[in-house]
């Protein structure tokens, strides 16, 4: 196993977080938290699904076209993963589609397949989940920031918008500078506690 | 058949597989959609206190959105508008609405379709607002 696939799921080089396409998607998804919260399913439903089509058809797959195949497997799934949500609530859907067109991107940026391809079919699925799971936790703790501080709301999943405030306590939160500032910040501590993890680890 | 020859032949095999899967998905599933989209869509309506109801969609999917024809109720006579259901954005807020269009093509007025629509539609800029009820004034007229 090389370095790659032993790294750390959230403070590893190949961790979610130090992929670039991610930041889009934070962006996008992290205003509200009923779409943090779509947008961690999406995440776990495209990367189990494409994993699982990536591992049955690995021994089939050709090293060359390989990363094709996946992009359009993964697009396929997110287009799924769009229908079955359409079925639940169209509004979500239609709110939604931006994110969930971005998250079968954010999925090929992370390299999740060349990183786990040696793994069995189940393993790498759960890896896929696993770092939905990382990615989601980032985009919900986001959006408990950004929605009751910029928008002074909160929106529950199935319960509706809790309003507390008629205004906007700090309106740059919920605009796109607003989360480029928190994620200023984020990867500040990020950077400071990934290095002392490291050097602990050392 | 060498063995990349066979590879590459999967994987454009694979790829179209996808293309076409999606497609018909797409193709088959319109007027599921646009009837769960119309249900959901005439409850939030009823809700606001509007006569008018969404009756069927009406052509091909607009620039915006998909259009439907409207009825008044309880009557079930033609309204004689259009309404535009459709996702405004503002900023990095996306809120589901619809616009109501009367008779005479000029857009009556923007029904949020969600709780948080409504928050966003509250806040929203007016030139944001008057944009986007110029668009929809200038789609109307195009619209055969």
């Amino acid at each position: 196993m090389n370095g790659q696939i032993q790294s750390h799921l959230f403070w590893g080089a190949s961790a979610p977080l130090s992929s670039l396409t991610g930041a889009g998607l934070l962006i996008m998804a992290s205003g509200r938290i009923d779409s943090a919260l779509i947008c961690a399913l999406s995440l776990a439903w495209i990367g189990a699904l494409t994993m699982f089509a990536a591992g049955a058809g690995r021994k089939v797959f050709p090293a060359r076209g390989e990363r094709a195949a996946l992009a359009f497997t993964a697009s396929f799934t997110g287009l799924l993963f769009f229908f079955a949500l359409w079925l639940v609530s169209p509004f979500a859907a239609m709110e939604s589609a931006f994110f969930i067109a971005l998250c079968p991107v954010f999925f090929l940026g992370s390299n999740l397949y060349g990183r786990v391809r040696a793994y069995d079919t189940a393993e790498m699925v759960v890896q896929a989940v696993s770092e939905a799971f990382v990615m989601g936790v980032l985009v919900l703790a986001a959006a408990l920031i950004r929605e009751p501080l910029g928008s002074g709301s909160l929106s529950i999943p199935g319960w509706g918008v809790f309003r507390f405030t008629g205004t906007d306590p700090l309106a740059v939160l919920s605009a796109s500078s607003g989360v480029l500032l928190l994620l200023g910040y984020a990867l500040a501590l990020y950077r400071r506690f990934r290095n002392r993890y490291i050097r602990e680890e050392d | 058949m060498t063995e990349s020859r066979r590879g590459v032949l999967f994987c454009c095999a694979w790829i179209g597989s996808c293309l076409l899967a999606g497609c018909l998905l797409w193709f088959f599933t319109q007027s599921a959609r646009t009837n769960f989209l119309l249900r959901s869509a005439n409850r939030v309506i009823a809700r606001s206190g509007d006569s008018r109801r969404l009756l069927a969609a009406d052509g091909r999917a607009g620039e915006l959105g998909t259009w439907f024809t409207l009825v008044e109720v309880p009557e079930n006579r033609a309204a004689g508008g259009r309404a535009l259901v459709f996702t405004l954005m503002d900023g990095t807020r996306a809120a589901s609405c619809a616009a109501i269009v009367g008779a005479d093509k000029k857009v009556e007025k923007i029904i949020p379709l969600s709780a948080y629509a409504e928050m966003v539609l509250e806040k929203l800029p007016e030139p944001v607002y008057r944009l986007y009820v110029e668009r929809i004034t200038a789609m109307t007229g195009r619209k055969r």
